[in-house]
């Protein structure tokens, strides 16, 4: 597949992910609604903990989706929410390892 | 008192470029000693040429060593020393032969959190491993820290 990436929360004894492999571009949409998915499995509290990584991911997408979309990888791109970091090490990662992603 | 620099990195495009500048050179420093190895830079992308988040400021990866190094810079919130370090798997799981285990490190630019980071980079281009002394749930602190560091360490899902 040309596209693939994940969207990923993890630290604190969490790990979720949602990802993608498939021969189109990734759309932004789907991106928000990994998100959500993500918000879903982790549950309330994890959530509560990482609300400002989540918000920052979101923030990025939009941007994504203001350029039409992001850079076609490799390179790699690579993100971890929030920055700056919590204490608690709580994260939310996006990758997008080939391909564009977030795409109006 | 700690003296933060390029504080308004983010808002002004030539500040910037001065500090992936300053990232380059201390990287340089790092390997000035260590030609024989095969990291290059940069390794991982912003998203997109304009994207001037800091997320990452700099990277770079080693094939042969299945390492790499992404350093995250952020606007400082205080007068104290900002810094926090993991350890995360990227591509695939430990045993994956694509799977690059990095070194990630999240700071405020300044004098003594680029040493800091150095001191751990060091060690980690060499294909050592970095001490770290746990402090809590989620937050440990290397051997050589002081009052103002912390370090933390994720522990990583696809870890064997």
């Amino acid at each position: 597949m040309d596209h693939r990436g994940v969207i990923q929360a993890q630290g604190g004894s969490v790990y979720a992910s949602k990802g993608w492999d498939q021969e189109s571009p990734l759309l932004a949409s789907t991106g928000y609604a990994h998100l959500d998915s993500l918000k879903e499995e982790i549950g309330q509290r994890e959530t509560e903990l990482r609300v400002e990584g989540f918000r920052q991911a979101k923030t990025f997408i939009d941007r994504m989706i203001a350029r039409g979309g992001s850079e076609t990888a490799p390179p790699i791109i690579r993100k971890s929410y929030p920055q700056p970091p919590n204490k608690k090490g709580r994260i939310v990662d996006i990758d997008i390892f080939y391909g564009k992603a977030f795409i109006p | 008192m700690i003296t933060h620099f390029f504080k308004n990195f983010l808002a002004n495009s030539d500040e910037y470029r001065r500090v992936e500048n300053y990232w380059i050179s201390r990287w340089n420093d790092i390997m000035k000693n260590r030609l024989d190895s095969d990291w290059s830079y940069p390794w991982i992308s912003t998203g997109a040429p304009d994207l001037l988040d800091g997320n990452p400021i700099f990277s770079a990866v080693s094939p042969s060593k299945r390492r790499g190094v992404r350093i995250i810079q952020h606007e400082p919130t205080s007068d104290k020393v900002e810094i926090l370090a993991w350890t995360d798997l990227v591509g695939g799981k430990f045993h994956d032969p694509d799977a690059i285990q990095e070194l990630v490190i999240s700071c405020a630019l300044s004098d003594a959190a680029a040493d800091f980071a150095a001191a751990m980079i060091g060690p980690w281009v060499e294909g050592k491993s970095i001490s770290f002394n746990r402090v809590d749930g989620g937050r440990i602190i290397p051997d050589n820290d002081h009052d103002d560091c912390r370090v933390s360490r994720i522990r990583s899902p696809f870890a064997a």
